[in-house]
């Protein structure tokens, strides 16, 4: 086993049941020299108190449930490592988030920011299996796939100003995702999804404090996709005010 | 304690159904660590605000006769004014490295419809040219070749 | 209570889950489906699948060939019409897939790019860099919010099957919100849960695979087939188990012993030439050989060897294996362009699940299962690489569009009997909330739990060991009973959680532990060091554990065979 000191975590901790608002606790325990900030979590959970509610489960920075702040920032938090801090860590909930219990947000403003974009294939007319595969080039593959990277930890919208205070925003997270099919060869809804992006909260809801790509941890660059998508939909806007809608 | 965010910031349409602790702000907004910048940069927009304001005095000071011109052109001269200038010039250094540099560059789309930019290589010979082109016409033009 | 209803009921929101959904409703659009998930469906654990998915794509090709390397990968224990339907399906399905936006990686020429894999002849992995199984959930999950019939239940346990005259009625599922139970009703269920790594210590699967689909429709009388092969894949980081991709490998990556030596080559694993390329099981064995042999590197978590992938270059390894990178990066800190990955086998996946049919209908009317939680029989006694992510959506698509035709025909069952059970449930579910009598632990039993499945069922087996492990487990069992939890409040409680997910791995370890115990050869990834070799004259059929409140009842099953002779496993 690797070197083993003692660290204080101070989490804060909410039951609607009980408290009135969220309170802080500290846990002094042991933790190894290569341990994350979830492996601390989690003696605490399983060693010192088991009230203690996190979300995780893959451990390596792909399923994106671990999300909290630490120390002020937001982190995936099996990805940070404690050795990054020093005797006292401080895990938060995610800000920006209605806290539903401990360390657990509410997602489910997420989950309808997520849907309103569209992220999925728009196609004039469907393909059926027996054409095969579309083709696309290596470089039409690298057009989106930055954007596909998104593994939905909310870290961004835990850093975004924004986020906030417009309670109308779609976020960096779901901007990219309609940004991520917007510039996918296969697709054609773009016009469609541009109308969402054009909305009240939209692209220009955005003020650019490029919070969000400085703290995703997958190197999405949500902050590009929202100027992207801000040219990208005030070209749509302007070729509807020319061309009558449908045209091409 | 963070400050708190807008309350109905990141909550569902329809509330859930177990009470939530009221969302907050990151801790550190908005003084603290990056987002000063991102509020400074925010905060320029008064200077532009306050120089545009000028502006329309200058133009009030035209309409208005020499001697409110003289009286205008002597009261840019004072020292705060030009402190103040210089403190301008810094800033819009600043905001433009910011906007320029560290932020537009990745705002450009890979593509609009079939367009790609070109490569990135060729970006800066093609201001070259752009630029060296512009000269060529100030030059013509003050030489006097246009009427 | 709250009472829900819908055509189908989907549990689990992961490949196979969503799939099956997703199948329900091209089938017949006026179905109503749920798809009741513990978490929310981007977070299960098929995001953590990396290599790619197989399915026959190449000219040099063919379906016969990706059938063939399944049967033997298998070691002749798959049933051959479930392989030859699955082969079939493959590339239509992964070509569905590419036509609802899965990145896959790309040839020059824009056709889907293809990898070697451990076990296939050719090359037959789709993939999309070394992060497949996370594209290919991502564009499923997003593929289905356009479906409005599709509604979601995020975060709900599923505790117990509803039962009517033998048939499968629904669904009672904790809202761990709420800490309300409520009954989710519908003609048919698919289980679509995922597999149960986490019996063991050691393993690449992330804290939600704790077997409860296996183990709902264990309790409910449907047997579990052949749960005594638990695959190892030979990579993994240690002490994490975080998995370092097969196609690290496949792209042409070494394994290393403490000499230096690539002793795949060097030494007789009877892997041939195919050595690195070999299927997990034989190369999973071959490392812990290594170590015995003394060849192996000491570090802070027992004994390893390397992965070498330093002559690959690093332009290779940023375009094809980005991800092993990261994680061999932050999590060993090593970096892998210059520096060789520590790894040891590690609990990838169970090949056992629950039995079912090539329509992955279990023998309890209207109840379904796919993916790594069903035993279709397609991975035998072995699974090969990136055949399983093909096979969720395979089957889960099959499962899916047979629970519809089932449901067509079924009745909805009598409400009071059904909210008779769910009451039953919300009893039980309330007296374990905030247990406060009883002197063991979750962390506590749970541990010994894996530290038996670990020392009884790890890559060499044998008699005494296995043993020991059962009667463990049976002991583990009664401790169950003596669970202290603290946590009384009923939002969000992840303690009750815990305790019902180790209830359920209990059951299923025991399931393992007993179905390895009786099988006296060696097959596939159940290696004995007592009977060494394989059986076919006594052991070429299928094991059947049947739940009994005495303790799992063993059976057996013919196993299909058909185009393929039985032969000796040797590449």
């Amino acid at each position: 086993m690797s070197e083993v000191t003692k660290k204080t975590v101070v989490v804060t901790r909410f039951d609607p049941d009980q408290d009135e608002v969220p309170k802080t606790q500290s846990y002094e325990i042991p933790v190894q020299s290569d341990w994350k900030v979830l492996d601390a979590l989690n003696y605490i959970k399983d060693e010192v108190d088991p009230t203690l509610s996190h979300r995780w489960s893959c451990r390596m920075a792909v399923c994106g449930s671990c999300g909290m702040m630490v120390n002020g920032e937001p982190k995936l938090t099996c990805k940070d490592a404690l050795s990054n801090y020093g005797n006292t860590i401080e895990v938060e909930p995610l800000a920006n988030f209605p806290v539903v219990r401990d360390l657990v947000v509410e997602l489910d403003g997420f989950m309808e920011r997520f849907k309103k974009v569209k992220p999925w294939i728009i196609r004039a007319k469907e393909l059926a299996v027996e054409e095969g595969a579309t083709r696309q080039s290596p470089q039409e593959l690298a057009d989106f796939k930055q954007w596909s990277m998104c593994i939905n930890c909310m870290l961004c919208y835990s850093a975004c100003p924004v986020v906030g205070n417009d309670p109308h925003f779609l976020g960096p997270a779901a901007i990219a995702l309609g940004h991520r099919y917007n510039m996918d060869s296969r697709d054609e809804g773009s016009a469609e999804r541009n109308e969402v992006m054009l909305e009240e909260g939209g692209v220009f809801a955005c003020s650019y404090a490029n919070e969000c790509s400085e703290v995703c941890p997958k190197d999405v660059d949500p902050a590009a996709a929202v100027q992207q998508g801000k040219a990208l939909s005030l070209l749509d806007w302007a070729k509807g005010l020319v061309l009558p809608r449908g045209s091409e | 304690m963070a400050r708190m965010a807008h309350p109905q910031a990141m909550q569902p349409a329809k509330p859930g159904p177990t009470r939530t602790a009221a969302a907050r702000m990151p801790q550190k907004f908005p003084t603290g660590g990056r987002y000063l910048s991102y509020i400074a940069f925010g905060a320029t927009s008064f200077i532009y605000l306050y120089v545009a304001l000028q502006v329309l005095r200058m133009v009030n000071a035209l309409a208005s006769g020499e001697a409110a011109w003289n009286a205008l052109l002597e009261s840019l001269a004072h020292p705060v004014y030009l402190a103040f200038n210089a403190f301008t010039f810094l800033v819009l250094v600043w905001a433009g490295w910011r906007f320029l540099i560290k932020l537009s560059a990745k705002a450009q789309p890979k593509k609009v419809g079939p367009l790609r930019p070109p490569p990135a290589q060729a970006v800066p010979p093609l201001f070259g040219a752009l630029w060296l082109a512009a000269s060529a016409l100030v030059i013509v033009v003050l030489w006097g070749i246009f009427p | 209570m709250e009472v829900i209803e819908h055509d189908v009921v989907v549990v689990g929101g992961g490949a196979a889950g969503i799939r099956a959904a997703i199948a329900a409703i091209e089938e017949d659009p006026n179905v109503s489906v749920a798809m009741v998930s513990k978490v929310y469906p981007m977070r299960s654990h098929t995001v953590s699948a990396e290599g790619g998915a197989a399915a026959v794509a190449r000219e040099d090709d063919t379906l016969e060939m990706h059938g063939y390397d399944t049967v033997k990968g298998s070691d002749f224990l798959g049933d051959q019409h479930v392989i030859e339907y699955f082969v079939e399906e493959a590339p239509k399905e992964l070509t569905l897939l590419e036509h609802w936006g899965c990145p896959w990686s790309r040839n020059e020429d824009g056709t889907v790019a293809t990898r070697a894999f451990g076990g296939m002849t050719t090359k037959r992995t789709w993939f999309a860099a070394d992060k497949v199984g996370f594209h290919m959930l991502h564009a499923l999950f997003q593929h289905s919010m356009q479906f409005d019939r599709i509604v979601r239940y995020d975060e709900q346990f599923v505790t117990r099957l509803l039962m009517e005259d033998g048939a499968v009625k629904g669904v009672v599922a904790l809202d761990m919100r709420q800490g309300e139970v409520r009954l989710i009703r519908g003609r048919a269920v698919v289980l679509a849960t995922g597999g149960a790594g986490k019996c063991f210590p050691f393993t690449t699967n992330g804290n939600i695979k704790t077997g409860d689909g296996m183990a709902l429709a264990y309790r409910a009388g449907v047997p579990l087939k052949d749960m005594e092969f638990v695959q190892y894949h030979p990579t993994g980081l240690p002490g994490t188990g975080i998995l370092i991709t097969e196609a690290t490998r496949g792209e042409g990556g070494h394994l290393k012993n403490s000499e230096g030596t690539r002793f795949l080559v060097e030494y007789d694993y009877g892997l041939g030439t195919k050595a690195e390329l070999g299927p997990r099981d034989m190369i999973s064995r071959a490392i812990i050989q290594e170590i015995q042999a003394g060849r192996g590197i000491e570090g802070p978590y027992g004994q390893y060897v390397h992965l070498d992938l330093t002559h690959l270059g690093e332009a290779k390894l940023k375009e094809r294996l980005p991800f092993v990178l990261e994680l061999a990066r932050t999590y060993v800190g090593v970096d892998p362009v210059t520096q060789p990955i520590p790894i040891r086998p590690v609990v990838h996946y169970m090949m056992g699940g629950v039995d079912t049919n090539i329509d992955g209908a279990t023998d309890l009317p209207g109840l379904y299962a796919a993916g790594e939680v069903a035993c279709v029989s397609m991975n035998g006694a072995n699974r090969l690489g990136s055949n399983s992510l093909t096979e969720c959506l395979v089957f889960g698509a099959r499962s899916g569009r047979c629970a519809v035709a089932f449901a067509r025909g079924a009745s909805a069952g009598d409400e009071a009997s059904l909210r008779a059970q769910g009451e039953e449930e919300a009893h039980r579910i309330e007296t374990l909330r905030g247990k406060n009598k009883g002197g063991e632990t979750i962390a506590g039993v749970r541990r010994e739990m894996q530290q038996a499945m670990e020392d009884g069922c790890g890559v060499y087996r044998e008699q005494g060991s296995m043993d020991a492990a059962v009667s463990a487990l049976a002991q583990l069992k009664g401790r169950y009973a003596d669970l202290v939890l603290r946590d009384t409040s009923k939002v969000f409680n992840t303690e009750i959680i815990a305790a019902l997910e180790l209830g359920n791995m209990l059951d299923v370890a025991e399931a393992v532990a007993v179905s390895a115990a009786q099988r006296q050869e060696s097959r596939g990834a159940h290696t004995r060091r007592d009977f060494t070799t394989r059986d076919d004259q006594n052991w070429l059929h299928h094991t059947l554990c049947h739940f009994d409140p005495a303790g799992p009842r063993i059976d057996r099953k013919p196993v299909t065979l058909g185009h393929w002779e039985p032969e000796e496993r040797k590449y």
